[in-house]
């Protein structure tokens, strides 16, 4: 996955429009060379994940996030879901996109639809990541 | 932390504190001594208090000497003047009136706002005292001064006691008849020297005058603390805040604002009414500041556009946009007649999520109060077209319908009693189409109905980007149709410019 960051560095046009666009639509004020700091934080550390069952992370659309997740479940066999919550869905997508091109894993996708009902009581473990008060709504929503 | 930024670089002056664009009815009082703390010092005088001790006290306890004691601490009242125009700043002249009355006949006259009555005022209270004094010393019954003569009699009894404790074995009692001639005598004298006393108080504290002896950001500070404590008497004894309170809604956006772009602090001992002396800071002032308006849900803050031609200081324009406003705001205002999302079965904190859910770090009352003032002020100054209330108003879900045909609910406070932050509640997005029906149900059938697949209701938690993403939703801001092709188009591009680089 720290081929990505290659991806990064010759993009960097492509995202900064991407970044322009999400910025803009997320009330937020990312910029390219955050972005890119951040990624190569992510992707020097990495952790083995295993898992007997599918798995969903839900998370609020955090695009470092997502390249975390990522980085982390390239070695996963089992089928991997990212409920982004519909945000930064241009970031996002680029990333999945290149970690595609990268692991040809289409096992792993992103899921940008408004809400993650078709995944209650079918059998995920549920991972969601970001603030407690999110954490502790999605759990609610899956457990109750 | 840099206080090269001041306050009051954001004020024209102290003249808007005491006089605001826009009049106001209605008083308040502190001790002239609260403002001893905000003065500048000079050659290690208090230049405050010199200033007022020059200008009125020298005068006033020169004009009361044998009450002087019995005063004790001097207000400033700051009123809307007599004719209906501006206000102004004076000595409390009721204060130094009623303590004297009260320490010689143990009564009060009413006095209202009007300096130039109380002479007439005063007299006239006094006039049934000394009647009856006389009535007593011929010893005549008059049962229109009954209470008056009861009255004095119970006075000198109380002297007498008094004096008793005070002289021990050596008291020897008062006759009755000088005790009367005494009372007498004491009250003309007052009476002879009320029209000076009422001179001085009259005038009015030269604000231009006044500013350039303060520390002008000590002083802003301790006015909004000085507010604060005069709206909590307001609220014991009315149960609603004071139009002064308008002054300490200004100044805490501003105090957020320097302390969030430039690290702005300020400490200050400020005089309480009681005359206790408190030292705060920022952040305790804009704690009570939260407590005290999260606790009126009722009370909203309205900036208008100053026009040409209108006299502002004129309390019948006051009145008239008051009028105005109350009504454009019932016209906003919209209720039904059920509770809106009601309580549900099994809806209590006790659910599994607690077994889940490993750590529950609770926030503190500070940031619940923060959070609380966060999310009201943030529907509040909103566009919205109508505000809907169920019929357990503020203690339950509150609606907000937006042009754009949303309709955004949120829970605000926990219960009524305690004005407490409702947590856990997420806030629920709807439309013109499906609210009446769904905000019937309760908030465990909407979280069945969202689970069940549909999609017409969305849900925000409170997370740190919460108010962005209602922002957007009100704003009407997304990733609509025209911007997701684009971000495709792009990242096809980037894709085929890599495999271009790759084929070099």
């Amino acid at each position: 996955m720290n081929d990505i960051i290659n991806y990064i560095d010759a993009e960097k046009d492509i995202l900064e429009q991407l970044i322009k666009i999400d910025n803009e639509k997320m009330f937020d004020t990312m910029t390219y060379d955050e972005f890119f700091e951040n990624c190569m934080v992510v992707l020097s550390k990495s952790k083995n994940i295993e898992s007997e069952k599918n798995i969903l992370f839900v998370t609020e659309g955090n695009p470092i996030l997502t390249l975390n997740i990522l980085n982390n479940v390239v070695n996963v066999d089992k089928e991997v879901v990212i409920f982004l919550n519909q945000g930064y869905q241009g970031l996002n997508k680029w990333l999945y996109d290149r970690y595609i091109n990268i692991t040809g894993n289409i096992k792993h996708s992103i899921d940008l639809g408004s809400n993650y009902n078709k995944y209650i009581g079918k059998g995920y473990k549920v991972v969601p990541l970001g603030e407690k008060a999110f954490r502790d709504e999605v759990l609610r929503d899956f457990y109750e | 932390m840099t206080n090269e930024v001041k306050m009051s670089n954001y004020y024209d002056g102290i003249y808007e504190v005491f006089n605001p664009p826009l009049v106001y009815e209605g008083n308040y009082i502190f001790l002239i001594r609260s403002l001893y703390e905000c003065s500048k010092k000079k050659n290690g005088k208090n230049l405050v208090e010199e200033y007022f001790y020059n200008n009125y006290i020298k005068e006033i306890i020169s004009l009361i000497k044998e009450y002087e004691n019995l005063i004790g601490d001097l207000f400033l009242i700051s009123d809307l003047n007599v004719d209906g125009e501006g206000r102004s700043l004076k000595v409390s002249l009721g204060i130094i009136t009623q303590r004297i009355c009260l320490s010689m006949v143990d009564d009060i006259p009413e006095l209202g706002s009007d300096y130039s009555t109380y002479k007439e005022k005063v007299g006239d209270f006094f006039k049934n005292y000394k009647k009856a004094i006389t009535c007593l010393q011929r010893k005549e019954l008059n049962n229109e001064l009954k209470d008056y003569i009861t009255r004095i009699e119970n006075l000198y009894s109380r002297n007498e006691e008094f004096r008793k404790e005070k002289y021990g074995n050596k008291y020897v009692p008062m006759d009755f008849f000088l005790y009367l001639e005494k009372l007498r005598s004491k009250i003309v004298e007052f009476l002879v020297v009320y029209k000076r006393l009422v001179n001085v108080c009259n005038k009015e504290v030269n604000l231009k005058e006044l500013e350039d002896l303060l520390d002008l950001d000590q002083f802003y500070f301790t006015m909004a603390k000085l507010i604060i404590e005069n709206n909590k008497v307001v609220e014991k004894t009315e149960g609603k805040l004071h139009y002064s309170f308008s002054y300490v809604d200004v100044y805490i956006e501003k105090l957020k604002y320097l302390m969030e772009t430039y690290s702005y602090d300020i400490v200050a001992d400020v005089v309480l009414l009681d005359g206790k002396i408190v030292k705060l800071s920022a952040k305790d002032l804009i704690r009570e500041y939260n407590v005290m308006k999260n606790r009126h849900p009722e009370y909203r803050t309205v900036v208008l556009d100053e026009e040409a031609g209108v006299n502002y200081q004129d309390i019948r324009v006051f009145n008239v946009l008051l009028t105005q406003i109350e009504t454009a705001m019932k016209d906003k205002e919209l209720s039904v007649s059920w509770k809106l999302f009601k309580k549900g079965e099994r809806e209590d904190e006790s659910s599994v999520l607690s077994k889940v859910s490993s750590e529950r770090k609770e926030k503190t009352d500070d940031e619940k109060n923060e959070e609380l003032r966060r999310r009201i002020d943030f529907f509040e100054s909103s566009s919205y077209l109508y505000r809907v209330e169920g019929i357990n108003n503020f203690e339950g879900y509150i609606g907000y319908i937006y042009d754009n045909g949303y309709v955004i609910f949120e829970k605000f406070y926990k219960s009524k009693e305690g004005y407490e932050l409702a947590l856990g509640n997420a806030t629920y997005i709807m439309n013109f189409a499906n609210f009446i029906e769904m905000s019937k149900l309760s908030k465990l059938d909407i979280i069945k109905y969202i689970k069940a697949g549909n999609t017409d209701i969305i849900r925000r938690y409170h997370t740190s980007n919460w108010a962005k993403k209602i922002e957007a939703i009100i704003n009407g801001i997304g990733y609509d149709v025209d911007t997701t092709k684009v971000i495709e188009n792009l990242i096809k591009n980037g894709e085929l410019n890599n495999r271009r680089s790759l084929n070099q």
